[in-house]
């Protein structure tokens, strides 16, 4: 009957041994990265361009897309020549955030940016972008969240407690290196850092002069503007490769917000057979080849609750390689529901590209929760996933995710989803 | 509680006893049970308290008619008096209110003189008392005997400020504010209110007329607001047969346009009489990129206070349109009015979609005067519920289960007396958490059991090899 009073203090230890330092929490087991983060990538097989690192798993260049939890969920980071799409919830409050966060991190690291937007004036979205935290700083957000959660569970514990002083299993997936840099919501950016950035814009009313009559065209006039702003914009400055004598390579983070809504002049908001039934799905091809060919990334916002055909989702969410779909509890039902009372939406990992790589590469973490506190936005799991320790080898993922949407507040953890056992 | 003693401090009333007395009311009695004191045993009191029992009423904060006689019935005349606040502990020294008391048949008015903002003087008046007349005088919450008896005239007007505020917040957030209606509840009323509203703000009002004349539209409001009000008007000749050339050349989007060029500076209103007609006529990705030009006029002219921003107020029948143009106009709406209602009342559902915020929503229930002044209403009288409460209980998640969740006392009690194994005192506890500079190393900390039997020799002796 020996009292293991090593359990505390061991896992403790091997915790921060896998984790960086920065974290003192216990968590389950990461894999080690390679250290290269920021400016010191070490890999001389890949080109060395500040704010990005390989992947571990299939060596692709990623960027960072500003949130380090999202980062890890998406297996890393955003590639390189990729798009990263986001179904805007319905409020539009929370998408946004996720886009201003995108531009913030390619202005910290030193990325040119070309923001669009129908909506607003790229000047005024860079205005409005989040401060980033320094180092010592994030570490103080960090705890001081931490901290929270122990003083509020200072309830004493009756039967574990030697758990007591532990802090709270964290529920983030944690990135095991400083990749990504975190921000601070509720401050702006500081003006310097604009005016030292690169950055281009291209706010539509300014763009197309409101012209009576245009001819009926393919693809939509907006569009056609847009994709011809891109590739300037990549051509002129060299991301393609096309001017090799010029400086050091850079990436091109391209940001196009409320894609698809009626102020880009697309009709698919509206009806559900418009002519112009196409012209999105059209674009996204354009634009997906624009990227591939240059050292770009992009994040693009997309109003799919109102997009009337589903059909025209679907063929969105197939020509786009990492879709992030944000709902959130607004308005909703669910906003009384205790099992989300803590929360302010559901994240839903849709789809992630198969780059270089034969398998998938998908967390195991199907339900995720995201709260917008002050200062942050955390993304969290809703609950820990079932014990499935006997039927593991049995069930695949995809019976986990189905699972995972059948749990309501009454079920507890025992629905199966739709797989027929046999005994 | 002892009598109140006449007190030698503040101002003796300065009247005559009212005309039309009572023989019952003694001396010094100043009239209806107006209590303007938060009164406290023994503190001092107001002149207008004149009674032991009077304060005792007041005291319980219910209106003075427990003797069955109206509340002013003896109206008349005048007395000052002086107002202590606190329904704690005697203050005194407590900020007090020189008021004047003028009690007239129908209507008691109070005046205060001298004092502008009262609000900073004295957290329970709840509302500034406008010189004249009572304006809201709600019973104060707690057992001071703050209590005003307003006897309803039509110079009262209850909740005059809530009416204010529901027409001001409609145009609080500026851009544009859509109200869709339906074909039992009309929202041209409410819109006309609205536009009222502005121009007596003194904004300019630009209406564009599609659907009724402008006779029609204009009737109901009185001369110095129709002067103000900027008509174009679609409806008679909107596709400019005649040729007169009255009618707006291009249509109504050159209409549009013209009005997002306008260069007049200062606050606008621009009212579209129907928002259904215009997306019926014309392609609807140009005018929501019009509404959107217009709604945001003032981000492009640099900076804008509140005073001078734009708004749009735009008309939808709700029964024309697929889900499709209505969720794009309510994405593009800064504050969204759905008019309904239940009983012969009309009620507004009204949703605030600030930018940067969470969006926020209410529901008033309201009725449109002839002269287009709104009224607020309390609700039907019979509450048939058909919005679902919000205040949905909230689902509890150990309902519905084939096992039992829930403990009763006795179980409860009884797991809570169990002696759990590893129960160490406290101080021993603290000694494992928190362990000591010394140790860095862990330790095993052994405690043999009734069943343990070590044997140092042979560990294994139990077994028969």
């Amino acid at each position: 009957m020996a009292a293991a009073a090593t359990c505390g203090t061991g896992t403790r230890s091997t915790g921060s041994m896998v984790v960086s330092a920065s974290r003192n929490s216990v968590t389950s087991f990461q894999r080690r990265g390679p250290r290269a983060s920021g400016t010191d990538s070490g890999c001389s097989r890949l080109v060395s361009i500040a704010g990005t690192r390989p992947s571990v798993r299939n060596g692709q260049l990623l960027v960072s897309t500003g949130l380090p939890a999202l980062d890890q969920l998406l297996g890393g980071g955003l590639a390189v020549g990729t798009v990263l799409l986001i179904e805007e919830d319905k409020y539009n409050i929370y998408s946004p955030l996720l886009f201003k966060y995108f531009l913030a991190e390619g202005i910290v690291t030193g990325h040119t940016l070309l923001v669009a937007s129908a909506k607003e004036d790229p000047a005024d979205i860079l205005q409005e972008l989040p401060a980033p935290l320094l180092d010592d700083n994030c570490k103080k957000e960090c705890d001081e969240d931490i901290y929270n959660h122990k003083t509020e569970s200072n309830i004493k514990m009756k039967i574990a407690w030697r758990y007591q002083l532990l802090p709270k299993m964290e529920a983030r997936p944690v990135s095991s290196s400083r990749f990504g840099h975190y921000y601070d919501v509720s401050k702006r950016i500081p003006q310097e850092l604009i005016e030292a950035s690169k950055w281009h814009g291209f706010f539509l009313p300014e763009k197309i002069s409101s012209t009576l009559n245009l001819e009926p065209c393919s693809l939509n006039h907006s569009y056609i503007k847009l994709l011809q702003f891109i590739q300037n914009i990549i051509y002129e400055e060299g991301f393609d490769g096309s001017n090799p004598q010029k400086k050091q390579k850079n990436i091109l983070r391209i940001g196009i917000q409320n894609l698809g809504s009626p102020l880009w002049g697309d009709d698919i908001c509206w009806t559900e057979n418009c002519d112009s039934n196409h012209s999105l799905t059209k674009f996204l091809y354009m634009l997906r080849g624009l990227l591939r060919s240059s050292l770009s990334a992009c994040i693009i916002t997309v109003p799919t609750h109102l997009i009337q055909n589903k059909a025209i989702i679907a063929r969105v969410t197939n020509l786009s390689d990492t879709v992030v779909g944000l709902e959130s509890f607004i308005g909703s039902e669910k906003e009384t529901n205790p099992f989300y009372k803590d929360y302010h939406g559901l994240i839903h990992i849709r789809q992630i590209p198969q780059l270089n790589n034969l398998i998938y590469d998908v967390s195991d973490v199907k339900d995720l929760a995201f709260k917008l506190k002050r200062k942050l936005f955390t993304i969290e799991r809703l609950h820990l996933p079932p014990d499935l320790s006997d039927t593991v080898s049995r069930s695949s993922k995809q019976d986990l995710a189905e699972s995972a949407k059948l749990l309501g507040p009454g079920c507890g953890m025992t629905a199966r989803g739709k797989k027929h056992l046999d005994f | 509680m002892t009598p109140a003693p006449p007190a030698p401090g503040p101002p003796r009333p300065s009247s005559a006893s009212p005309p039309g007395a009572a023989p019952r009311h003694r001396e010094g009695e100043q009239g209806p049970r107006v209590a303007g004191e938060a009164a406290e045993r023994g503190t001092e009191r107001a002149a207008q308290k004149a009674t032991h029992d009077e304060g005792k009423a007041q005291r319980n904060g219910e209106l003075g008619d427990r003797r069955g006689q109206p509340a002013g019935a003896h109206m008349g005349g005048e007395w000052h008096g002086r107002i202590r606040g606190g329904c704690g502990p005697r203050q005194r020294g407590a900020s007090s209110l020189h008021l004047c008391i003028r009690a007239q048949e129908g209507s008691i008015r109070v005046s205060l003189p001298g004092i502008v903002n009262l609000s900073t003087t004295h957290a329970r008046l709840r509302q500034v008392l406008v010189v004249g007349e009572i304006v809201d005088a709600p019973p104060l919450p707690c057992g001071g005997a703050w209590q005003w008896v307003v006897t309803p005239s039509e110079g009262v007007r209850r909740g005059t400020r809530r009416i204010l505020e529901m027409l001001e917040s409609l145009l609080a957030i500026g851009g544009l504010v859509l109200l869709r209606d339906s074909v039992e509840w009309e929202g041209r009323s409410l819109l006309k209110a609205l536009i009222k509203k502005s121009a007596l703000c003194g904004e300019q009002v630009h209406i564009l007329g599609c659907e009724v004349s402008e006779e029609e539209f204009r009737e109901g409001f009185d001369s110095n607001i129709n002067s103000r009000l900027v008509y174009h008007d679609l409806f008679r000749d909107p596709l400019n047969w005649s040729e007169t050339g009255e009618t707006l050349p291009g249509g109504p989007l050159e209409a549009l346009r013209a009005l997002c060029r306008r260069t007049h500076p200062g606050p606008v209103t621009i009212a579209l009489d129907s928002l259904s007609w215009l997306l019926l006529h014309l392609p609807c990705t140009t005018l929501c990129q019009t509404l959107h030009t217009l709604s945001h006029q003032d981000s492009c002219r640099g900076d804008s206070s509140p005073g001078e921003q734009v708004h749009v107020l735009g008309l939808l029948h709700e029964e024309l349109h697929g889900p499709g143009p209505l969720g794009v106009l309510s994405s593009l709406a800064q504050t969204e009015v759905t008019l309904s209602g239940a009983l012969g009342q009309a009620s507004a559902h009204i949703l605030y979609r600030r930018p940067q915020q969470r969006p926020t929503h209410q529901t008033q229930w309201f009725s449109i005067l002839p002269d287009f002044s709104l009224e607020l209403q309390g609700g039907p009288p019979l509450e048939p519920q058909p919005y679902p409460d919000p205040r949905v209980p909230s689902m509890d998640p150990t309902t519905h289960l084939t096992f039992n969740l829930r403990l009763s006392k006795k179980e409860r009690e009884a797991k809570d007396s169990l002696t759990l194994p590893f129960q160490f005192s406290s101080e021993k506890q603290q000694a494992l958490l928190c362990p000591g500079l010394g140790q860095a190393t862990s330790h095993i900390f052994y405690e043999p059991d009734a069943y343990d039997d070590l044997d140092q020799e042979d560990p294994d002796d139990d077994l028969d090899v």
